[in-house]
């Protein structure tokens, strides 16, 4: 790109009116540009409110009667669910432990895995993600074809990434924590069939170097890093 | 109660705040998510998506980065052209009109009653809309409201993409400085209403 702050890009962007290309690009441009562009930053904030209020164009209208109804009766379909399997269901996550990833680390130097530290999102959730990446005070760190981005404040921090390879069959992908102290591992992942991969992990990113993600045989006790691929530490 | 405490008893999970946004916002989110689609259906699973992404999620919201309304409606919006989109690989749409404006003789039960400062909020953008060049007014309608992408709007309109998006960025612009002159004074009545000053200068 010819241009480096493509503000064009950006108008596109906050409409969701681009095309798949530039999609990727204006992602691209998001991680690597706008973190260290203050007016870049600054644009995109100002593009977002005018979009925003583009909403307001549109006449209200009152909604079918129904509809009411149907929302109350979702919200207590949830809070059933959610008594059951807290903070995972109700938000349409699958729990990485739900794919087997999730053992116990015996022996290694990160000491116990938590079920529930890591989530891996469905590729819609990329947004939220995305959304983080644009706060002005994110960091946004490469993990191999992936990025780890984390805002001060937050209990939690997203690794994600458009064009993840699929692990060769066999063998899985597995996500670890990696600080002064040891490893900490944080369970399994998948990447979608079109590499698309939201890992929404409850820890706070300063407490820790950053994440490594491995490569080991399916099945395998998780109890140290195996093959590393990627990683976000130093 | 103002919508930050109605959004810090959501997070706290109790129903009857999701409610009460609900009955807030669910005419402005069902008639924009029914001007997208075009589809009554459509519009009122998106509109109830939207809100149950809110009662599952309440932390996606980030206060400092604007109103509560904002967001809900940005949701809205981005989960409506998804279902355009969807729906439009799915089968090929019969050609309806490039706008569906609301008729001109809404039906009275339709008539919603909202506060004065969202009903100015409307007037003004409706107004910067009206004010910009046919050609940019155009492609932001296509965009937005038709839910194309700009590859899409410039092959409709014989143009250039790289028009497409010049357009484009250059009606934003232009909506901006609409907007935001008579709004300044009024910034400081909700304080968050998203005026920020610099970053953005005319060129
Ligand atoms: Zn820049």
């Amino acid at each position: 790109m010819s241009d480096p702050h493509d503000e064009a890009l950006l108008a596109g962007y906050v409409l969701g009116a681009l095309g798949p290309e530039d999609e990727r690009a204006a992602e691209r441009h998001l991680r690597e540009h706008l973190p260290g562009c203050a007016s870049c930053r600054a644009t995109l904030e100002e593009l977002r409110s005018v979009a925003g209020e583009l909403a307001l164009a549109a006449a209200p209208r009152r909604p079918p009667a129904l509809l009411l109804p149907r929302l109350r009766r979702a919200v207590e379909r949830r809070a059933r669910t959610r008594r059951l399997r807290p903070a995972s269901v109700a938000a349409g996550v699958v729990l990485a432990a739900a794919l087997g990833g999730l053992g116990i680390v015996r022996g290694g130097p990160g000491g116990v895995a938590e079920a529930g530290l890591l989530t891996q999102l469905s590729p819609e959730h990329l947004d939220q993600a995305l959304a983080l990446t644009a706060r002005t005070d994110a960091q946004a760190v490469a993990v191999g074809p992936a990025t780890e981005v984390h805002a001060p404040g937050l209990d939690h921090f997203y690794v994600f990434g458009r064009d993840v390879p699929l692990p060769p069959p066999g063998s899985v992908y597995r996500l670890w924590l990696v600080g002064a102290a040891g490893y900490r591992y944080l369970g399994e992942f998948r990447p979608a069939p079109d590499g698309t991969v939201v890992l929404r992990i409850e820890a706070q990113p300063q407490a820790w170097d950053g994440v490594l993600v491995t490569l080991e045989p399916a099945g395998s006790a998780p109890s140290e890093p195996g093959r590393p691929m990627w990683s976000s530490a130093g | 109660m103002d919508d930050l405490a109605l959004h810090a008893r959501v997070q706290a999970g109790d129903p009857s705040a999701l409610e009460e946004l609900y009955g807030r916002y669910a005419p402005s989110a069902f008639g924009l998510a029914l001007r997208v689609t075009g589809d009554a259906t459509l519009a009122q699973d998106v509109v109830q998506d939207a809100f149950l992404a809110l009662w599952d999620r309440p932390r996606a919201f980030d206060p400092d980065r604007g109103p509560l309304r904002t967001w809900l409606l940005a949701l809205v919006h981005h989960r409506a052209v998804d279902a355009v989109r969807r729906e439009a690989r799915l089968r090929e749409r019969a050609t309806r009109a490039a706008n569906l404006e609301p008729p001109a003789v809404e039906d009275p039960a339709d008539e919603v009653v909202e506060d004065a400062d969202l009903a100015e909020r409307r007037r003004r953008v409706r107004e910067a809309l009206a004010g910009l060049p046919a050609d940019q007014r155009r492609v932001i309608e296509m965009a937005y409201f038709d839910g194309k992408t700009q590859p899409e709007i410039a092959s409709e309109l014989k143009i250039p993409l790289g028009t497409v998006k010049t357009r484009t960025f250059a009606a934003m612009r232009r909506l901006r400085a609409a907007m935001e002159g008579p709004a300044r004074a009024e910034v400081a009545s909700d304080g968050r209403a998203g005026g920020r000053a610099g970053g953005w200068e005319d060129a």
